[in-house]
């Protein structure tokens, strides 16, 4: 069928010609779409895998070259029409998406040839007459050779056969298409050339071709950055053509084109128009910078950063979270503290504009914030006493939120972790203020996610402190439950959740505190309060993460003997540890499983379903980490005679789903 | 105005992240032991045959391909039993009798695995041969009756063809609810009758929509009497409204 098609090419009839090409076009995109949607399926059917398999080697060896071979005799047809040599990038176009791309380097080497005499011939027609057909001719052209460089990876195009017809056939004419005048070709012109220093590092090209590529890429880019009366589109590919050539080619450049390019860029970040997509060439830059020591980001530092600063007290939420995300990022690029002369006051001032914007209402932005402080926290540690007075307040305001969760709560805690580890603040002190943040709503009811927030906070600074002062601060955490009283069941709760999240972190038989914590545990098991009973539940699975040996015989142990309610609690410990587990997707638990395994067996056969649904979800969790030792024990559950097999079924009936959905209630 | 848009889009924003990623079983490891699990459809117990069914669910959802190569063989014949079960009893009260169904349950979790099956993979779906079982489900109480209207609107746009072919074994149970008498209801309760008569004219449309449905005679003599209806035409009107 496709070689039938790929024959009749040769059409007399333009139109005729035209719909083949495009019906062949169509034909291709659907297998390609087909495979790649296919191999999803496919993981699992090793006969349909072959099936697929002979298509890709068809399609590399003969189809793709009799394709291009095909195309070419339409791209250099002088008569040809202009919609056929459309319809045949367009069919290139398609091909070079497949796997295998448009083929080896001759293939390649052929097809930038044809291309370059689109975009060179008509260059020489354009005073005679300009066709509105040969300029989107070039358009295509420019986003068939864009498509080819960004496909260079293993299963595609080889990057130095791409780089090496690249260096001497089109760069040139390329370079003279970003002088054109018709602002779609520039932009996309500016787009190949986007694309291209990544494609010379990954060929592995040499210090003379980089040199080379540096400078004409300078020599096109910098006029078009450098005005300002310019279509949107062109200035915004300007700024990211720019940005790639300096990430990746910075090495290249001279000292004087790379201060040119900053001013520009510094200039692009003041005006209203431009500043997104500056922010975001300078977010590339410097995400470069961090890794690279030779690209210094110095000569502008001061005066991007107060001016991403200002950006911060716009209400337009989109470029509040780009100039957060680059200032995180640039604050990194700073080295040594003596290195670059920084402004008085800068930090001051940006400090405290990310401390206003850290409130509930958008915890995103939030979370943004606080990781930028971070970042400058931890490149400057002298600004921790500016952290305590502009951030601080306004993340203990946001750690009693109920509101708190997910991302912005881990940059919180690493925060936290980063304002003790740089001693900006002593241990005692933030705890003290993070206690406090549960006494000061006395008036309302504090909820449940609050302290189990406030518990996590608290949990991880401590987690950082010094080994002498954990072990006194487990022992008066401890010492504070035993005493606890039934009116403050909150911070009993808070009490409680911290000595697990803290003995998931820091191993507690290691402080000789483990076989009091358990003893605290077991007796809130007895609690007439409901909370405490599910909080010390959860507080005693967290803690056997960090010390399974200590732990779990002792819940092993209870669970046999105990029933019921007790029971329930039990088996939800061991739940929130194998959760733990497959957040941290670790295989620490695996030497426990065949402790685990008899006891969750022997209670699939409960009565209770409250038992025997958490039993479930302890095999579905289990089963997740470790499908291989579990899935054959559910399959044996199945198939084994016993008295209740109604209710065993019922178990691993739930246990499956759990495994499949991967969901926790 | 301004500041209830910026709370949606914030709420929208926030349930992003709600999702935790957790490491689930790769399909691979679990694909061979599926028919032992699938073998669950076939047990006594009630429990067992709903939890079983909510585990096709799940599958279905998450990984179809995980029940695609079971679906003919294992699911289909099963759910086509089950979406069909009626254990009605009789709990005697005393001076009451009241009416316990407890295949209820079961019912609506087959015809939801099929609903989804229809959207995650029709292709594999034989969807015929779950024709009659529709139109029994539309012939039950009230909820599985709506559920299943909104299964035939996307069997509608989706698969018309068997629709088209069934379409004069719905007529029956279409023209009972669409003629359904509302009493003395007053309030909310007409409000729900209305609903309901509201939600079969709707599939009544959608199928008279179908390229060839109105060759079947049975049903254009339907849809011709309820169109031509004064006692619907407030109802009718109050469709096309919504449409």
């Amino acid at each position: 069928m496709a070689g039938a098609l790929v024959n009749r090419f040769k059409e007399r009839e333009e139109n005729c010609r035209v719909d083949i090409i495009e019906c062949f076009t169509r034909l291709l995109s659907y297998t390609v779409s087909a495979a790649s949607s296919g191999v999803l399926v496919l993981a699992s059917s090793s006969t349909m895998d072959d099936a697929y398999g002979a298509v890709v080697v068809d399609l590399r060896s003969n189809v793709s070259s009799a394709i291009v071979k095909a195309c070419e005799r339409q791209l250099n047809a002088k008569k040809g029409g202009d919609r056929s040599k459309s319809s045949a990038i367009a069919l290139l176009s398609t091909l070079s998406l497949a796997p295998g791309g448009v083929g080896g380097s001759d293939q390649i080497n052929s097809v930038f040839k044809e291309l370059k005499s689109i975009l060179n011939v008509e260059d020489d027609v354009k005073h005679k007459h300009v066709t509105a057909n040969s300029k989107s001719l070039k358009l295509e052209a420019l986003c068939l050779v864009r498509i080819i460089l960004s496909r260079c990876n293993p299963h595609q195009h080889d990057a130095t056969h791409v780089k090496n017809a690249l260096l001497p056939i089109m760069l040139p004419e390329i370079c003279k298409c970003v002088n054109e005048d018709w602002y779609k070709v520039i932009a996309e012109a500016l787009r190949v050339l986007m694309e291209v220093p990544h494609l010379m590092v990954l060929g592995s090209a040499s210090k003379s071709e980089l040199d080379m590529v540096a400078s004409s890429l300078y020599v096109a880019i910098e006029p078009r950055l450098a005005l300002s009366d310019l279509d949107q589109e062109i200035k915004e590919c300007a700024l990211s053509a720019s940005a790639s050539l300096l990430s990746v080619l910075h090495a290249s450049l001279t000292l004087e084109q790379k201060n040119r390019i900053f001013d520009l860029l510094l200039e692009r970040l003041k005006n209203e128009t431009t500043r997104i997509a500056a922010i975001k060439a300078l977010s590339k830059i410097s995400a470069a910078a961090k890794s690279n020591e030779s690209l210094d980001m110095s000569p502008i530092m001061n005066a991007t950063l107060s001016q991403l600063a200002l950006l911060l007290r716009q209400q337009n939420r989109g470029l509040m979270q780009t100039a957060l995300q680059c200032l995180d990022t640039l604050v990194l690029c700073l080295a040594s503290e003596s290195d670059v002369e920084m402004d008085d006051g800068l930090f001051d001032s940006v400090l405290k504009d990310l401390g206003d914007i850290i409130a509930d209402t958008d915890l995103h932005v939030c979370h943004l914030s606080l990781s930028a402080s971070n970042s400058i926290l931890k490149a400057r540690p002298s600004t921790g006493a500016l952290i305590n007075s502009h951030i601080l307040p306004a993340a203990l305001t946001l750690s009693k939120s109920p509101l708190l969760q997910d991302p912005a709560l881990s940059s919180l805690l690493v925060l936290l972790e980063e304002l003790i580890t740089s001693k900006a603040i002593t241990f005692e002190k933030l705890r003290d203020m993070m206690v406090e943040q549960m006494d000061t709503s006395n008036g309302g009811k504090v909820s449940k996610q609050v302290i189990t927030n406030l518990a996590v906070c608290i949990a991880t600074i401590a987690a950082v402190a010094t080994p002498a002062k954990q072990k006194s601060f487990i022992k008066s955490t401890i010492t504070a439950i035993n005493k606890s009283e039934d009116e403050n069941a909150r911070s009993t709760q808070l009490n409680l959740l911290v000595t697990g999240d803290f003995g998931r972190k820091i191993d507690l038989s290691t402080m000789g505190v483990a076989e009091s914590v358990q003893k605290i545990y077991n007796q809130s098991f007895d609690s007439s309060n409901e909370e405490i009973k599910h909080d010390a539940a959860l507080a005693l699975g967290r803690a056997s993460v960090g010390a399974i040996c200590a732990f779990l015989p002792g819940i092993l142990a209870d669970l046999e003997k105990s029933s019921g309610k007790k029971q329930y609690l039990l088996l939800s410990s061991l739940r929130e540890c194998i959760n733990c587990f497959r957040e941290k997707e670790s295989d620490g638990l695996s030497s426990s499983i065949p402790l685990i395994l008899p006891h969750l067996e022997k209670n699939c056969e409960s009565d209770e379903e409250g038992v025997r649904s958490m039993v479930a979800e302890c095999l579905g969790s289990l089963a997740c980490l470790e499908p291989k030792t579990i899935m054959p024990v559910l399959q044996q559950l199945v198939t084994k005679e016993t008295p209740n097999k109604a209710l065993v079924n019922w178990t691993v009936g739930s246990a499956v789903k759990f495994a499949i959905s991967g969901r926790i209630r | 105005m301004c500041n209830f848009l910026s709370r949606v889009y914030f709420l929208k924003t926030q349930t992003k992240y709600l999702l935790i990623h957790l490491c689930v079983v790769s399909p691979i490891e679990i694909a061979p032991f599926m028919p032992t699990f699938l073998g669950l459809l076939k047990e006594d117990d009630i429990g067992v045959k709903n939890v079983a069914l909510l585990m096709v669910y799940s599958a279905v959802h998450n990984t179809p391909q995980l029940v695609i190569p079971h679906l003919k063989e294992l699911i289909l014949p099963q759910m086509i039993e089950l979406a069909q079960l009626n254990m009605e009893r009789t709990i005697n009260l005393g001076p009451f009798k009241h009416k316990v169904d407890d295949a209820l349950p079961l019912r609506k979790a087959a015809l939801t695995v099929f609903a989804t099956c229809l959207e995650k993979c029709p292709a594999s779906l034989d969807v015929s041969s779950f024709m009659p079982v529709i139109a029994k489900a539309l012939d039950d109480v009230e909820d599985i009756q709506l559920q299943t209207h909104q299964i035939v609107l996307t069997m509608c746009s989706r698969c018309p063809i068997p629709v088209v072919g069934a379409a004069d074994s719905f007529v029956a149970a279409l023209d009972k609810t669409v003629n359904k008498k509302k009493g003395q209801k007053t309030g909310t309760e007409l409000e729900r009758v209305y609903e309901w008569i509201k939600s079969g004219l709707r599939v009544m449309i959608a199928i008279s929509r179908v390229d060839g449905a109105m060759t079947n005679q049975q049903f254009a003599e339907f849809f011709n009497r309820i169109n031509n209806s004064s006692a619907h035409q407030f109802l009718l009107n109050a469709v096309d409204d919504d449409c």
